[in-house]
């Protein structure tokens, strides 16, 4: 079989991967929906639950085959780019997904962790999918062993931070705090943003639409329709539905090159976004947190906290020994320096900093319980940024992982 | 109805076990009043100090990342000049003179770290003893009521107590617990090295800060550079020995993204060749304790070969070689003497119209030769551009130049000298947090204590971690000492519990 033949096979697999990952998510919240109805329907339910999990089983199953039929046709392990590390992050919070919900017989945790786990894989595929040949620098086998271990742990972060939302809103009262109520409320918003950004995204990408726009030094691709262009852009450059477009160009004070075309991002992921909110809020007929509170109550609140600090607890020490110690000695053998407060690197520290003070917290009296779940909750983002963001928004030693 | 309320009671549990260890700062809380030092002292045994020091310095680190910081923003300008511009005047100064644009060597920053450090090694030593006794040295025979009001419990029915207990020890050791036995009490447990996990950690996190700081011990850390020319020789900065480049490789994908750089090395110590290696990205040669990585490239001109020919005829004199990177000072060809008179490797011209150098790189060279020609002519100058050799500027002589074989390509590798003398002891740290990070979240302590109460034996549990493991494994245990008692239950979903 000829190498393209190879790649485009892992490519089906990933499709159909992504398809169980949906499917089995779409399950576990329909599990969850029905259990709070009534008891006649517990039966049905239960078996929504078991089909979802046994999905995600057969998911992560095949993603791993994907990936490894992906190293096979590409000639190196699938770690180098954008695509293959978000791939790789919604494998591994799949996986911990699957063995935590089964260690403490907690199918529920499907309705949390499991669109978690649809959203980075359809994140993933956002980025460019082409395999790309390895720089220098990431010819190395510490390339997977610093990659594959420090996004386990951040996996099993991912679960823990499914959980510490349900422990939220399961104790969340209607009497709790204003602050905290909203904040929750925002958790929500930020789902559908995301989602609403890769509906739009993914949309737009599988039509084939993309948007050039010519400057005198540069030809700027947009994945949406160039509503904001950058400096130097004049209307009618491009046109998407008969309109002239850009409307608007990047403020004057902006530096970055590219600021026009992430500020027209921000754009159509706050509308796509706000519509799903809108949506969303008008099936519940409710704040969404009201819905997360129906699904959760009458759980095992002790459960909750338990499974989020095991997420933790799983999750450091594979997080510590990739992200920090294969980390550090990479650097060495590849920089000459084990430490260069590169933003990936320091970025890399914040996390561990972060999770380390959660584990501390748990220890206080006083501090564990909410505060802590609230730490564990904020955690996700930051590892997220961390991934991602820094690439994205701040320049430094890993940029060959941007795009 | 379900509040957090059920929590404290493993705490309890916790507290009679290991008091000493777990009211340490409560304790200290109550005390009157204390010297300066007692309160230093109690302030880095804190764990809520040692929590906050950790969000603090995430926090500090999170500013240095949006802050660009110096020797890492891409402009050519110095600080003065780059921040007021970057940031604003009053902004990029601010930041400048508070030192948030060296914000991991502020004063501020490193205070930090030391009083992280203080708390690591504070909090380790205060905890020590206590957890010592606690875990090494436990009460196999603790007062009947403590093991009765164990949150994980199970009773069993044995006709005779020494058998039952005889029977309980046989399945735990079974299990691979350490089991006491005192008259009719029985004591086990195992995973020890759980408890010790996170002092391990910290010995551990202690070194690798040791090893960083150990740079500033006059030498033991070195960090230079050093250009090596193809075929040529270099002593190495900082060592008694010198390294050769038999040739610098460059290889670029198809694309153009790079594939490789190498340099076929090889180490010269007393006159000897005592290694050869090829250094590349990620594999680095290390010899006496120095290491050299491949950092950077550069590309020169090398040997070219150049015509004189007759301005009238168009006809070529003769050729002649001209090592750019090192020329002879005469070239004689076809009768004429060619001395050279100046040497641009890569010329330009200054701010006063007179010739120059842009580089110490030989990329542009030009030479101003004083020829002689044949049989007693008038002796001339003029220049020779070896790139652009039609650039003949004096009108009235008979010959020009050629260039007939383009300049050879000679490259030079940029290698790195590095020699850090604390990596042995970062290494061992991060080996030691790695063990440490381990042992506390992957391994639990389990404790069992069994009394003979009456006619049955009562079995008390206690784990510092993963307490469903412990549930299940004494379901399981109770199951098979006594299936009347202890009928072996469904598993229920977690949602209902």
């Amino acid at each position: 079989m000829s190498n393209t033949l190879i790649i485009s096979l892992s490519g089906y697999l990933f499709f159909l991967v992504f398809a169980a990952y949906l499917v089995s998510a779409f399950l576990y919240i329909g599990r969850i929906t029905l259990r709070r109805r009534d008891a006649k329907h517990f039966a049905l339910a239960d078996n929504l639950g078991a089909w979802g999990f046994r999905l995600a089983i057969a998911g992560v199953v095949f993603h791993l085959l994907a990936m490894c039929v992906r190293w096979w046709g590409s000639g190196h392990a699938p770690m180098s780019n954008m695509f293959e590390y978000m791939s790789f992050l919604g494998w591994s919070i799949m996986l911990f997904f699957v063995i935590l919900s089964y260690w403490y017989k907690l199918p529920a945790l499907g309705a949390f962790v499991a669109p978690v786990g649809v959203i980075v894989v359809a994140y993933a595929s956002v980025f460019p999918t082409e395999v790309s040949p390895l720089v220098p620098a990431l010819q190395s086998y510490w390339l997977v062993l610093h990659v594959t271990t420090a996004a386990l742990g951040e996996g099993a972060f991912a679960v823990s931070f499914g959980a510490a939302l349900m422990y939220l809103l399961r104790v969340r009262k209607d009497s709790a705090d204003r602050w905290e109520e909203s904040i929750l409320e925002f958790v929500f918003y930020c789902f559908s943003l995301l989602i609403g950004f890769l509906i739009t995204g993914l949309g737009f990408k599988l039509a084939g639409m993309t948007w050039d726009i010519s400057l005198p030094n540069r030809i700027m691709h947009y994945g949406f329709p160039p509503v904001i262009g950058p400096k130097g852009a004049v209307s009618g450059m491009a046109k998407f539905a008969g309109v002239d477009l850009p409307i608007f160009l990047a403020p004057a004070w902006m530096q970055g090159a590219n600021s026009g075309k992430n500020l027209n991002t921000i754009l159509f992921t706050l509308v796509a976004g706000t519509v799903v909110y809108l949506l969303l809020r008008l099936i519940a007929r409710n704040p969404l947190r009201e819905m997360g509170s129906r699904a959760v109550a009458g759980m095992n609140i002790n459960l909750l906290d338990e499974v989020s600090y095991r997420g933790v607890a799983v999750g450091f020490p594979l997080f510590t020994l990739g992200a920090i110690v294969f980390a550090m000695i990479w650097a060495q053998k590849a920089w000459g320096s084990y430490w260069s407060w590169d933003p990936k690197e320091t970025w890399s520290l914040i996390s561990w900093l972060f999770y380390s003070a959660y584990l501390h917290m748990r220890i206080v009296r006083g501090w564990e319980g909410k505060l802590a779940a609230w730490v564990a909750v904020i955690g996700f983002p930051l590892i997220i940024f961390t991934l991602l963001g820094v690439n994205l928004l701040i320049s430094g030693l890993h940029s060959y992982a941007a795009g | 109805m379900e509040e957090k309320g059920g929590a404290p009671e493993a705490e309890l549990e916790l507290k009679s076990a290991d008091a000493e260890a777990a009211e340490a700062e409560t304790e200290a809380a109550v005390r009157p009043v204390k010297g300066f030092l007692e309160q230093t002292w109690d302030f880095f045994a804190s764990v809520p100090v040692a929590t906050v020091l950790l969000f603090l310095i995430a926090a500090a680190s999170v500013a240095g990342t949006l802050i660009e910081q110096e020797g890492q923003y891409s402009d050519w300008r110095p600080p003065l000049d780059f921040y007021p511009d970057r940031y604003g005047k009053v902004f990029g100064m601010f930041l400048f003179k508070t030192g948030m644009t060296r914000m991991y060597t502020s004063w501020w920053y490193l205070t930090l770290l030391f009083m992280l450090g203080a708390s690591l090694i504070i909090c380790s030593l205060e905890r020590f003893v206590p957890l010592w006794k606690a875990v090494q040295r436990p009460n196999h025979t603790p007062d009947q009521n403590f093991v009765k009001r164990l949150k994980n419990r199970f009773d069993f029915v044995a006709a005779d107590a020494t058998n039952g207990l005889d029977t309980l020890a046989t399945q735990l050791k079974a299990r691979r617990y350490f089991v006491v036995r005192e008259g009719d009490r029985l004591f086990a447990d195992k995973g020890r090295w759980g408890r010790w996990g996170p002092y391990i950690t910290h010995i551990g996190l202690l070194l690798v800060l040791a090893g960083a700081m150990m740079r500033a011990i006059p030498g033991v850390y070195m960090d230079q550079s050093v250009w090596v020319r193809d075929g040529s020789i270099v002593r190495v900065p900082g060592g008694s020995w010198y390294v050769r480049n038999d040739k610098f490789t460059a290889e670029f994908y198809a694309s153009g993204q790079p594939k490789s750089y190498t340099t076929e090395a090889v180490v010269i110590d007393n006159g000897q060749e005592v290694k050869k290696a090829t250094i590349s990205m990620n594999n680095p040669l290390s010899y006496r304790w120095i290491e050299l990585y491949q950092s950077s490239y550069r590309q020169e001109m090398g040997k070219a070969t150049a015509a004189l020919i007759d301005k009238t005829t168009g006809k070529p004199l003769g050729t002649f070689d001209v090592d750019l990177l090192n020329p002879a000072d005469t070239y004689t060809v076809a009768g004429y003497t060619l001395k050279i008179n100046q040497y641009f490797t890569d010329f330009t011209m200054d701010g006063n119209g007179k010739p120059a150098n842009a580089s110490n790189l030989v990329q542009n060279p030009g030479i101003l030769f004083d020829i002689t020609p044949p049989n007693g002519g008038k002796a001339f100058s003029t220049w020779y551009f070896i790139l652009y050799p039609e650039m003949s500027l004096d009108k009235d002589i008979p010959i020009k130049f050629a260039t007939t074989k383009d300049p050879e390509v000679s490259s030079t590798t940029g290698l790195k000298v590095k020699k850090d003398l604390g990596l042995p002891v970062i290494y061992l740290g991060l080996f030691i947090v790695t063990l440490g990070v381990f042992a506390t979240f992957y391994l639990a302590h389990r404790r069992y204590w069994a009394l003979v109460d009456g006619g049955k034996i009562v079995v008390g549990g206690w784990t510092n971690r993963n307490q469903g493991g412990l549930g299940t494994e004494m379901a399981i245990l109770a199951t098979l000492l006594d299936p009347t008692t202890n009928p072996k239950k469904d598993e229920m979903e977690g949602e209902e519990r």
